[in-house]
């Protein structure tokens, strides 16, 4: 497993995280820093690369839902979903929360809605 | 390196030429390589050493832990004079060769008739010798001194050390209590009706969690069953769980249909929720005299319902979303048929995300398989049965600490299907 399980990169018109690995509890609460970081320098527009993702817990939706309410608050953002496997995407299903994410197929899609 | 002579030591400056050349004489030229012990703490001493190239230093309780450099000496200075100050008298320190050296050494004998001929001499070695003395003092109390900070220090790191375990006692404590308070929280026992056994169990990860079950008796005999998981872990998610779990047997405790029950406790979550946290429910009214299973679920696990041959029922599934953060959240309201000896098995991703050492979960699968073999089984309790599946999914793990808590929640239908019931 890679050591960086979280890589920002900052670009015209959005933040594209690149996640990876696991995401426990521990792990998404990396996450949320991560994304409330780029919130604190008003920037609300997201992208999450999951392509490397493994495993989401409750804890990561937590953060997904939470930061999503914030970027979204007057209309100054979103969080978009790229590439997720297909047990992550059985995940976000299960939970009913796929609707509430657009997702896209790739990170460039992604990042090019934005 | 640099080679002094005789006259060049300070010592000696007031000797006539004949006089030192006399002397001279009687100091036979000695040459040592580095880290030469030329003489030992505490060994008598009969001769001092003029230094005529390279550089001694001079050490107290060599070899100790206290070990101490008191000064270093380069060429043109002597040492180990004190000894022989006095009558067998002993090294008052160890000199050491730090470079390859070159010694004159003056017997006692030369000494004591230099000092009785020389006066200039005497007076030159007691001014060497008050000036040495100052320096060692000077040298000892700022040893002293930096002695004392490091001992402060270390005194104060040992009483933040232990400020910071008393600390983490009373968290622990805290802890402790949290996790009586959440136990106290779930039922106390199974419920007992009469054609169903029923298994529960919520270890949670860390002292609290997020998980919870419950069991609700209703009107008319009807049994209302709950399991939800509070996204996150840990103390947040434990007061989460005890504010939805209260909600949820309140909405319930009215008797209402499941997907009202769960609509209106998101509209309580809704109202108290800042940090985005959500629950996922499933929950159900079990009608015990036809094993209908008239459930709700809220973004939770799929439950697993199997005949009495082990054999899985699919159950017919919809969108449903987490409690608390949506003003109008997608329920998933099924009906499903516990048949006789069947089993309803309701669990938290805690089962099927169990990891083992390649990191690779439980899974449904598994969990499915899980059912089917236990259903095919002699009959054991299901509370048994139960922790006999937390052993399976423990033994799976390898080791593995338990990351997610873990909640199962069996209801197996007792009676015999088609056989004829006992009478009583």
């Amino acid at each position: 497993m890679s050591d960086q399980q979280i890589v920002h990169t900052e670009l015209k018109r959005c933040d594209l995280f690149k996640l990876a690995g696991r995401f426990d509890s521990s792990k998404a609460h990396e996450v949320e820093s991560a994304l409330w970081t780029a919130i604190n320098a008003n920037r609300y527009r997201f992208v999450l690369d999951m392509t490397a993702v493994e495993y989401i817990s409750s804890g990561f939706l937590r953060v997904l839902v939470a930061t999503q309410k914030e970027a979204k608050r007057f209309n100054r953002g979103d969080i978009y979903l790229a590439a997720p496997a297909q047990r992550i995407q059985d995940v976000l299903k299960l939970a009913g929360l796929d609707a509430m994410f657009k997702t896209f197929d790739t990170p460039e899609e992604a990042v090019g809605a934005w | 390196m640099t080679r002094v002579n005789l006259r060049d030591v300070a010592l000696f400056a007031t000797l006539s030429n004949d006089a030192l050349r006399e002397i001279e004489a009687t100091m036979p030229v000695t040459r040592w390589p580095a880290g030469t012990v030329l003489f030992r703490e505490n060994e008598p001493g009969d001769s001092m050493c003029v230094v005529l190239s390279g550089t001694i230093e001079v050490v107290k309780a060599m070899g100790t832990a206290e070990e101490w450099r008191v000064r270093r000496m380069q060429a043109g200075s002597f040492v180990g004079e004190l000894a022989l100050l006095e009558p067998g008298g002993l090294r008052s320190a160890a000199v050491r060769a730090v470079t390859d050296v070159e010694i004159a050494a003056l017997q006692r004998a030369g000494f004591d008739a230099l000092l009785e001929r020389q006066p200039r001499v005497a007076v030159e070695l007691v001014e060497t010798l008050s000036r040495r003395l100052r320096e060692t003092n000077d040298a000892t109390i700022r040893d002293l001194r930096a002695k004392n900070r490091e001992l402060e220090m270390a005194y104060r790191s040992l009483q933040d050390a232990q400020a910071q375990i008393i600390e983490k006692e009373r968290l622990e404590r805290e802890l402790q209590l949290a996790h009586n308070v959440q136990q106290s929280m779930l039922p106390r026992a199974v419920p007992v009706v009469p054609g169903y056994d029923f298994g529960a169990m919520m270890i949670p990860a860390q002292a609290v969690g997020g998980d919870f079950y419950d069991f609700i008796e209703l009107d008319g005999g009807q049994l209302g069953i709950v399991v939800a998981d509070v996204s996150d872990k840990g103390m947040s998610a434990a007061l989460f769980m005890a504010l939805s779990r209260s909600l949820i047997r309140a909405e319930a405790s009215r008797g209402i249909p499941p997907v009202e029950a769960l609509r209106r406790v998101n509209f309580h979550l809704l109202n108290m929720n800042e940090a985005g946290m959500f629950v996922t429910v499933l929950y159900g009214i079990l009608h015990p005299a036809n094993g209908e299973f008239h459930y709700a679920r809220a973004g939770h696990e799929l439950p697993l319902v199997c005949d009495g041959d082990g054999r899985l029922i699919d159950v017919p599934i919809s969108r449903g979303q987490p409690l608390g953060v949506l003003t109008d959240p997608d329920v998933d309201e099924q009906h499903i048929h516990v048949p006789p000896g069947g089993r309803l098995v309701l669990n938290t991703d805690g089962v099927t995300d169990a990891i083992n050492r390649q990191q690779k979960p439980f899974g449904v699968e598994r969990l499915r398989d899980l059912v089917t073999s236990f259903a095919v089984l002699p009959r054991i309790s299901t509370q048994t049965n139960c922790l006999a599946m937390f052993d399976t999914v423990t033994a799976y793990c390898e080791g593995t600490p338990q990351f997610d808590d873990f909640t199962l929640v069996i209801v197996e239908s007792t009676a015999q299907g088609n056989l004829p019931q006992p009478v009583t």
